[in-house]
């Protein structure tokens, strides 16, 4: 049984690159428990000084556009270049269990091996912090130990894209030549968060269609404003199998990483998002500690019922709530 | 006990289990080389996930040092193997060079007269056999560092 880790530990094990000690640097962060939490936050507090200097990089798409075989192409072709690469993947829980199927390596055969790299899925259920949170906590982990491209996996739905966008300097959406030929299935918060776009399985039978849909994409984009005078969002094709185009995708991301580091872009925006991420601290914590407190937790069935059987008010009900958490402070 | 008893049963585990260390019990299954069916792979990773673990799954035909590696990289309590024999034995060892020897190993298959009995020592579970999965979730409470 591997011994317990102190703080010493952990951030020794992570800063000497120590797989085995940066995995359950992960686990720590990944915890529920409270003195777990309070110890992931003293490893982060270590252990940020010695972060921040990967490219990171967001990667999202809908299930079935090739995301996973994308990663391990690009990956392999990182590792190959000299990088350390790691990959944390955010997965929503799938089940009403509370379980999940978490990383499905089947299709990074050759990644999830290469000494180079690190592959975490991240379960996203049943922990305190949001999973923005603990992803981003693993991010630092993982270039502290020494990656210096960290690829953050997200699936195309719901929040969690927009909560890796506020985490990554650039964020890569993978489409695929559609099924019809209109903009009608594109969702224009897709194309709001993406600094690149780049169209999958253009292989093959699919290169035409592919070339039509660039064309479709950049007719969309047009009509929209630049976010930045720096930089206009390209919409590149590419084939994860045969690996035409990847390396183009990937310049694409050096270039928007080299114009953004010019203009001062790039330090401006990890700025705004060290903000963003102290206020989702506070706002965890807030919650946490309400949610925590013995008197709340104690009135909290019979507001229920109450607020159930229409007796009180729901504003009503949440003042008094609120209220007991104003009175009794707990200890910090 | 019933069918939903059971069920409810192992989600009270999962619960304390999740009370007590801070996370569910996570579970890589993993498929050794000669291993055959992608499919049961699929099949025993719904079981649990539905049984409220957390499951990664390996790339087919992993060698025993690739999938101690994973399990290594992913924290898990537990390699659940499709098939036993001499994978089980070798992972045992790799997993050891790794200083992982407390992940557990279990064989994922349904008990059958003649399996009992042979072989190394790996506990087979049957995932749909919620007898066997409550004993599983015991012996990983029991063996799981609290860090």
């Amino acid at each position: 049984m591997p011994k317990k880790l102190t703080l010493q530990d952990h951030v020794a094990g992570v800063l000497s690159h120590n797989r085995q000690v940066t995995a359950r640097t992960i686990t720590m962060i990944e915890s529920a428990l409270p003195a777990h939490r309070r110890m992931a936050q003293a490893i982060i507090n270590d252990i940020i000084p010695h972060a921040g200097k990967a490219i990171r990089v967001g990667i999202s798409g809908v299930p079935g556009v090739g995301k996973s075989t994308f990663i391990e192409t690009l990956g392999m072709m990182l590792v190959e270049k000299g990088h350390q690469v790691a990959v944390l993947a955010v997965d929503p829980s799938s089940s009403r269990s509370g379980g999940s199927i978490l990383g499905d390596k089947t299709r990074m055969e050759k990644l999830s091996l290469h000494p180079n790299a690190f592959i975490r899925p991240s379960p996203s259920s049943g922990t305190l912090g949001g999973v923005a949170q603990r992803t981003r906590e693993t991010m630092i982990v993982c270039e502290a130990a020494g990656y210096d491209v960290v690829l953050v996996e997200t699936v195309g739905v719901g929040q969690s894209e927009t909560a890796v966008a506020s985490m990554v300097d650039l964020f890569l959406v993978l489409m695929l030549a559609g099924a019809g030929d209109d903009l009608q299935g594109i969702k224009k918060g897709i194309l709001e968060i993406a600094d690149v776009i780049a169209i999958n399985k253009a292989d093959g039978d699919n290169i035409e269609r592919a070339q039509a849909a660039k064309k479709d994409y950049e007719n969309a984009l047009s009509l929209m404003n630049p976010e930045t005078p720096t930089w206009s969002v390209p919409v590149l094709t590419c084939s994860a199998k045969t690996m035409d185009g990847i390396e183009d995708v990937w310049n694409r991301i050096l270039d928007h990483r080299r114009k953004f580091m010019e203009t001062g872009e790039l330090a401006e925006t990890r700025r705004r998002q060290d903000v963003a991420w102290m206020r989702s601290l506070v706002e965890q914590e807030l919650k946490d500690r309400f949610f925590n407190n013995p008197d709340v937790k104690q009135r909290w069935p019979e507001m229920v019922r109450a607020v159930e059987n229409g007796t009180i008010s729901p504003t009503l009900a949440a003042e008094k709530l609120l209220s007991l958490e104003c009175e009794v402070r707990p200890s910090p | 006990m019933s069918f939903s008893a059971e069920t409810d049963q192992i989600q009270r585990e999962i619960d304390a289990f999740f009370q007590a260390r801070g996370r569910r019990p996570r579970l890589l299954i993993g498929m050794p080389v000669g291993g055959n069916g992608r499919r049961r792979m699929n099949e025993a990773a719904t079981r649990f996930a539905r049984h409220g673990f957390d499951v990664d799954i390996s790339p087919a035909h992993a060698a025993p040092r690739q999938l101690a590696r994973m399990a290594m990289e992913n924290d898990v309590h537990l390699v659940g193997l499709l098939s036993d024999g001499d994978a089980a034995i070798e992972l045992t060892g790799a997993l050891g060079d790794l200083s992982r020897g407390d992940i557990g190993i279990i064989v994922c298959a349904r008990r059958t007269p003649e399996a009992d009995g042979n072989g190394p020592e790996i506990p087979r579970i049957d995932p749909d056999d919620a007898d066997d999965v409550l004993r599983l979730l015991k012996e990983v409470m029991t063996t799981c560092p609290k860090n």
